[in-house]
Formats: C-alpha cells, sequence, structure tokens
C-alpha cells in the first residue's frame, strides 16, 4: 500500500515544471507520513490520501496561477477571430474545389462527378480549417506572452473602439418568401417543361419551320432527372422556410445539396461536347460568314464565362445562407 | 440548491485571502506542515492539507516564509518559519485588513 503513496506523489509531481519535482516530493511525501500512523492500515492511507485531494488539483494549487496558451484577457476576441477566419477560408476553400473539381470532369457521370466533388470540398476543407487554426492561436499565442500582452494591453485607442452593433435582421418574412418560392417554382417548372418536351422544337426557323436544333436532345434527357431532384429540395427548403420564418441547420444542409447538385448537372450540361448540335454551328458559320472553328470558339468562351458565373453565384448564396443561419444561433444563443 | 452553490462558492472567495494572513500569523512561531495544519484546526479554522501545504511552498517562494528540514527525527520534518519580509508583509495585510472590516462595518450599519 505504500505503494500507492508513491503513485499518489508522483500523480503530483510528473504536473509540476522539473525543477520543482524533488522539492515537492520530499515535501508532499514527509506530509503525508505526518498525517499517518507508525504502520499505517490500508484504509488510513486510502483515508489520507482522499483527504488531501486529487492530485490535479494538489498539483494545480503547488503551481499557483494557472499558465494559458490563450490568455483569459483575448480568449473572446480569439473565438471571434476564428470563427470570421475559419468562415472566410472554409468558403474559399469550397469555391476554389467546387471550381477545380467542375472544370476538370473528365469523362464521368453527374453522380460521380457529385460524389468527387463533395469529397474533394471535405478535403481541402479540412485542410485549410487546420492551417487557418493553427495559424490563428499562433498568433494570440504570440499575444499572450507577458511581453506582448503588457503593450497590447497598455496602448489601445479611443478610435480602436468598435462602432455598437445594430441588431441583425435574420427572420424571414413570411409574404416575400412565398412570392418568391412561387416565381423560382414558375420559372424552374417551366425551364424543366421545355428542356424535357420541347428541346427538339428550339432551332434555327425560316418561314415557321425548323432548319436545325440548336441543343442536342440526348443530353439534355440524361440531365434533367438531376435537375428534378434539386428542385424538388429546394421546393422542401422553401416550405421550411415558410413554416418555420427563420434559418436552421437542417434547411441550409438540403439548400446545400440542392444547389451543388443543381450546379453540377448545369455545369456538366453546358459543357457536354454534344450540347450544341454540330449541324446548327455548321449552319451559323455559313450564314454570319465564319469559320466552323471561330464559331466554336466563341461558344466555348461563352460557355466558361457562364460557367464560372454559375459557380460563383451558387457560392455567394450558399455562403449567405451560412452567414444568416450563424447569426441566427448567435442570436439564439444572447 | 442552486442559491447554495453560489453562496459556498463566495464564502469560498473571500476566505481565500483571509487563509494567507492566517497561515502568516500562526507561522511567527516555527512550525512543519501537519502541526500547522492541527493548530489551525484547533483555532476553528477550516483550511484543508491539500491548500495548505502547496499554499505553504508558493509562500516560501515568494519570500515570506523560510523553511530548515530537522533531520534528527526518523521522518525528516520541513518547518517553516515567518521571514522578516514575511512579518513586514503580515503587518501590512494586517492593517489593510483592519481597514476593510472598518469600511465593511460602516457600511453594513448604514444599511441596517
Amino acid at each position: 500500500m505504500k505503494n500507492y503513496i508513491d503513485k499518489y506523489v508522483f500523480a503530483v509531481t510528473k504536473r509540476l515544471p522539473e525543477n520543482q519535482r524533488e522539492e515537492v516530493k520530499k515535501d508532499l511525501e514527509s506530509n503525508i507520513y505526518e498525517m499517518l500512523s507508525e504502520n499505517p492500515s490500508d484504509l488510513e492511507i486510502d483515508e489520507v490520501l482522499h483527504n488531501l485531494g486529487n492530485p490535479r488539483v494538489i498539483a494545480q494549487n503547488y503551481l499557483g496561477e494557472q499558465k494559458h496558451v490563450i490568455d483569459p484577457l483575448f480568449y473572446n476576441d480569439y473565438i471571434t477571430t476564428l470563427k470570421i477566419v475559419l468562415i472566410i477560408f472554409g468558403c474559399i476553400a469550397v469555391l476554389a474545389t467546387t471550381l477545380d473539381s467542375l472544370i476538370n470532369v473528365g469523362d464521368l457521370s453527374i453522380f460521380e462527378i457529385f460524389v468527387q466533388m463533395i469529397s474533394n470540398i471535405f478535403g481541402s476543407l479540412f485542410d485549410s480549417l487546420f492551417i487557418c487554426f493553427s495559424i490563428v492561436t499562433l498568433v494570440f499565442w504570440g499575444m499572450s506572452q507577458p511581453k506582448s500582452k503588457e503593450k497590447i494591453l497598455k496602448n489601445w485607442k479611443l478610435k480602436d473602439l468598435p462602432d455598437i452593433a445594430k441588431p441583425d435582421k435574420v427572420t424571414i418574412n413570411r409574404i416575400s418568401i412565398i412570392i418568391e418560392f412561387m416565381i423560382v417554382s414558375i420559372i424552374s417548372i417551366f425551364f424543366i417543361i421545355v428542356l424535357m418536351f420541347y428541346s427538339n422544337k428550339i432551332g434555327w426557323y425560316e418561314n415557321s419551320q425548323l432548319v436545325v436544333t440548336i441543343f442536342s436532345a440526348d443530353v439534355i434527357k440524361a440531365i434533367v432527372p438531376y435537375l428534378i431532384i434539386s428542385l424538388v429540395l429546394d421546393m422542401i427548403v422553401y416550405l421550411m422556410k415558410i413554416k418555420y420564418l427563420k434559418y436552421n441547420v437542417k434547411m441550409v444542409v438540403i439548400h446545400a445539396i440542392s444547389q451543388l447538385l443543381g450546379l453540377t448537372a448545369f455545369v456538366v450540361l453546358i459543357n457536354h461536347p454534344d450540347f450544341i448540335n454540330v449541324g446548327f454551328i455548321d449552319y451559323l458559320s455559313t450564314y454570319v460568314n465564319m469559320s466552323y472553328q471561330e464559331i466554336s470558339y466563341i461558344i466555348e468562351q461563352v460557355i466558361v464565362v457562364i460557367t464560372i458565373v454559375a459557380i460563383v453565384s451558387v457560392c455567394i448564396d450558399l455562403i449567405s445562407h451560412i452567414v444568416k443561419l450563424y447569426k441566427t444561433k448567435k442570436k439564439e444563443t444572447n | 440548491m442552486e442559491e447554495n452553490h453560489i453562496v459556498d462558492s463566495l464564502i469560498i472567495e473571500l476566505r481565500r485571502g483571509t487563509q494567507i494572513m492566517i497561515v502568516l500569523n500562526a507561522l511567527k512561531k516555527e512550525a512543519y506542515g501537519y502541526q500547522l495544519l492541527q493548530t489551525l484546526n484547533d483555532l476553528g479554522v477550516n483550511i484543508e492539507a491539500g491548500t495548505l501545504y502547496p499554499l505553504l511552498r508558493r509562500l516560501e517562494n515568494q519570500g515570506l516564509l523560510e523553511s530548515t528540514w530537522d533531520t534528527s527525527e526518523s521522518r525528516p520534518r520541513k518547518f517553516y518559519q515567518l521571514s522578516d519580509l514575511g512579518f513586514e508583509v503580515l503587518d501590512q495585510l494586517k492593517e489593510a485588513w483592519l481597514l476593510i472590516h472598518e469600511e465593511m462595518a460602516i457600511l453594513f450599519k448604514e444599511n441596517k
């Protein structure tokens, strides 16, 4: 049972700086034996050690004032900075990865592209968040060092004081969301119906006679199911918004899936080599007196621009949803 | 329950400052850790061993206490005693405490 006294003392001293260990060990041992009788029973040792308290607490008492990696004075700022930096760089990582995986699609199905994109997003998100966390922590650790801490706390100016925050309006207006819901539904359903049933009617007409179609109907039909799934998910999000009138996690997640799926389908569609009917380009080149290559090149450039605009606008939309969710949560915890 | 908890932790907070004065005062005469603990407990001062022993060491590190190891007995004992600095500090603490006491007395009288 004497073994337990040694173990107890060790449990205390291992938590102390090395140069104090020997001294505290001697000190503590002598104190413990003082509290015990000449030949102590196991029960007595148990009682005395428990009387002294948890080794962690004793070690803490020996250390006196606790040392913090981040000084409590800076802790609030640290958490706020961390949140802002992680959100910004997280968004940039998502945007860059989405762009990257959609531009380098190769010969994959939409489902494969979607899955690959999601896994790439998580990978780069983890990397960038980890790096940001490390850098912010390192900076605040530096600020918490006694010298820089004293300097920072002494030199504060009135003009550095923050502006008084205005209350955030993050609730959803029911009327405007219902109107938005109707407009989006009508346009999307119209768009999908056109793509499904009338894609072979969009084309070049002369004397009300279809000469050549613009789009390849086969490519469009393969994409439409994904657009429908995306639309259905989006409808669910609208219904949730109308019901709850504020942002919640489930809503933002479904919204993100819907947007990313729709975006992938759309980008794959317009970047498909057979999307624009070859016959149409041919016909156009004779009509405007340009070579086939020139027209193809212009179309390619237009598609690249549309692709980038689509990706950026979806990302902005996702970010705005996340920010609104964050503000809602923050308001609720206040 | 909740209220008791608040009161308890506030009382501990209040006592923390007085503990140092009590220990310094008691060590005008030389004593070893356990002996001091018993003296204090006999006086009705409620301080735990786990708090007292580390406190003694910290006060020693600050130069308020001096220590010597007595190895004449079968078990070595570390004896603590107030240093010159300790005496000075104790006097000042005493003054400060009496002032606080007076201020509080006036304050609570007015409140009645």
